[in-house]
């Protein structure tokens, strides 16, 4: 009783915003109120329309996905190397990579920023992927590490023993292993840069410019229910991501990092 | 069958200062079933480890056929290997577990089809197919992981405590099988375990290790009888320590001692005279334990033997000198 009360409430706190914003994303009038005096599409129709929202929407998406990829490429090796630790420092240097976590997304960005600049490159999607890199880079290490971990270290020997060198061995078996581990990091590191704006303002240009950016600039400067239906998009979005990887491989067995039985 | 003679010569394995093989030479003949046998961390698993070539040696060879392998990665070694864990690849089927090593040799999918089937077969395990490891029992992972080691008809068969994660009925169900399937295919295999009986009861020959080094190596019941030292006796079976009696260490087997009334001294015979402590029952045989003052001695009976003794009962316990085990000197 209690308990589902509880459960009530939280619900209750975490769905209303989301449900006003939903609502008023179909409002028919030109500016934002509760409840609208009508419902339409117009608002939809003009943001999937307006290059000023969907460029950014398409830069953060490919932003997303791109950190999400370099994050695996850094992690999984990272991943192997302290799982099978054995070497001076690997506590010290999971604990630096993971660190990304506890550092404020703004005081990194302003330090890319002046690391960028001093190399002359200023900001760009390039800046923009580096800085995403870093912060997601921790997600896709503790999933994977956690799966690593877990891994029977004979599998890899098995594999040796049966006439797979360490490349084949690593392609065939110790990366279809670890394949639950890497979509879970990678659903985190996509959902974390998709919605990141500290490094993002900073670091995006007029071309490169991300959606959480244009979303806040909208903002500053027209109060209409645009952004709600911005905001709807991005949550449909979000959504369907979610729903693919669990139809594909099951959510909860991703987040427990559990095998397939 | 002429394939599959294993050497290994002067082979070292050391960890920072702990020697973990020192200096073993071990000859197994070409179809022989060899089991190491030792405590554990006397180096067996380390010295089994080193011929598939996932350890580095420091010092050493070994040969296949005549073939050197100190040099080869174990990708290059074509052995066949169980695991204690079995390390079947938990994201294959069955049959693509059992199929990797063809895979990995580039054999053809229809012979390699085949070739899968028949090693299924051998282990009992057609239909299986399309399984993954995590929906066999324990018992049927095993004879997967042997059916994998198989399948590439390798010269020779490493297995590394492959029944310690079996219950004691399946274990003892799978040592005879093992044993039988290593007779019939004739092939070299050798045998890492902690468990005497399991290594007396499959291979034709015992190599005991002790502290990285291979102490005795004989058949089983001649490492039984005539145990080469004092550890050797005192590891393999049970033993009654004979200390002070004689000069040097002294054992006798508990099968070997007889219970008679006291001051029934026979020619030929030595004894101590005590009471009886102690009657336990153990099924086919009864364990005498008897309090000779300053040492305990046990004697086993056969259960069929007629009625034990009584605890507290005085008895001697005496035993033929032609019996008994002198070790002399350190």
């Amino acid at each position: 009783m209690i308990r589902g009360a509880y459960l009530a409430v939280a619900g209750l706190f975490i769905l209303t915003p989301l449900v006003v914003v939903v609502v008023v994303a179909f409002t028919s009038a030109s500016f934002v109120s509760f409840p609208p005096p009508g419902f339409s599409l117009r608002w939809i129709a003009k943001v999937l329309a307006d290059p000023a929202f969907m460029r950014p929407l398409a830069n953060s998406v490919l932003l997303g996905l791109a950190a999400a990829v370099s994050a695996a490429v850094l992690a999984v090796p990272a991943a192997l190397a302290l799982a099978r630790g054995g070497f001076r420092g690997a506590a010290e240097i999971e604990s630096f990579l993971l660190s990304p976590l506890s550092l404020p997304a703004l005081i990194l960005s302003i330090a890319l920023l002046f690391y960028f600049s001093r190399l002359g490159m200023g900001a760009g999607f390039i800046g923009l992927l580096v800085g995403h890199t870093v912060i997601v880079l921790p997600y896709m290490l503790r999933t994977v590490l956690a799966v690593a971990r877990g891994a029977d270290p004979a599998l890899e020997e098995a594999a040796f023993v049966l006439g797979a060198d360490p490349w084949r061995s690593f392609l065939h078996v110790t990366l279809p292993i670890l394949r639950p581990g890497i979509v879970a990091g990678a659903l985190f590191a996509f959902l974390v840069s998709f919605d990141e704006v500290a490094v993002a303002l900073l670091m995006s240009t007029v071309s490169t410019m991300t959606l959480p950016v244009a979303i806040l600039n909208h903002v500053a400067n027209n109060y209409d229910p645009a952004i709600a239906a911005i905001s709807l998009i991005k949550i449909v979005l979000v959504v369907a991501v979610l729903m693919a990887l669990e139809l594909g491989f099951g959510l909860d067995r991703l987040m427990l990092s559990r095998r397939r039985p | 069958m002429s394939r599959g003679r294993l050497e290994v010569r002067s082979l070292v394995k050391r960890y920072g200062s702990h020697v973990a093989v020192d200096d073993v030479d071990l000859d197994v003949d070409a179809g022989s079933f060899v089991a190491l046998l030792g405590p554990s961390g006397c180096g067996k698993t380390t010295l089994l480890r080193c011929i598939a070539g996932l350890v580095s040696v420091d010092a050493g060879a070994m040969r296949i056929d005549g073939r050197d392998m100190a040099g080869l990665p174990p990708w290059r070694r074509s052995l066949g290997m169980v695991f204690q864990s079995y390390a079947l690849f938990p994201h294959m089927s069955v049959a693509a577990n059992v199929g990797f090593g063809l895979r990995m040799q580039g054999i053809a999918r229809g012979e390699a089809g085949e070739r899968i089937a028949r090693a299924l077969q051998m282990v009992r395990m057609e239909g299986f197919d399309e399984r993954r490891p995590a929906e066999l029992s324990g018992g049927q992972q095993q004879r997967v992981a042997l059916a994998r080691a198989l399948v590439t008809a390798p010269p020779v068969l490493l297995l590394d405590e492959p029944l310690s994660a079996l219950d004691a009925k399946l274990r003892l169900a799978m040592r005879t099988e093992l044993r039988e399937l290593q007779r019939r295919l004739g092939i070299t295999t050798l045998f890492v375990t902690h468990d005497q009986d399991e290594a007396m009861a499959v291979a034709d020959r015992v190599a005991v290790m002790d502290q990285g080094r291979i102490v005795q190596i004989a058949e089983p019941e001649a490492v039984y009888r005539r145990p080469a030292t004092p550890f050797v006796a005192e590891f393999i079976g049970r033993i009654n320590r004979l200390d002070g009696l004689v000069d040097g260490v002294a054992m006798v087997r508990p099968e070997h001692v007889q219970l008679r009334a006291q001051g029934e001294a026979r020619d030929g015979e030595i004894g101590v005279e005590g009471r009886v402590v102690d009657v336990v029952f153990a099924g086919d045989r009864l364990e005498i334990h008897v309090d000779a003052g300053d040492r305990r001695l046990v004697c086993t009976l056969a259960a069929t033997a007629g009625k034990p003794p009584a605890i507290g009962s005085a008895v001697r316990a005496a035993w033929s000198r032609t019996e008994m085990l002198v070790y002399r000197g350190p």
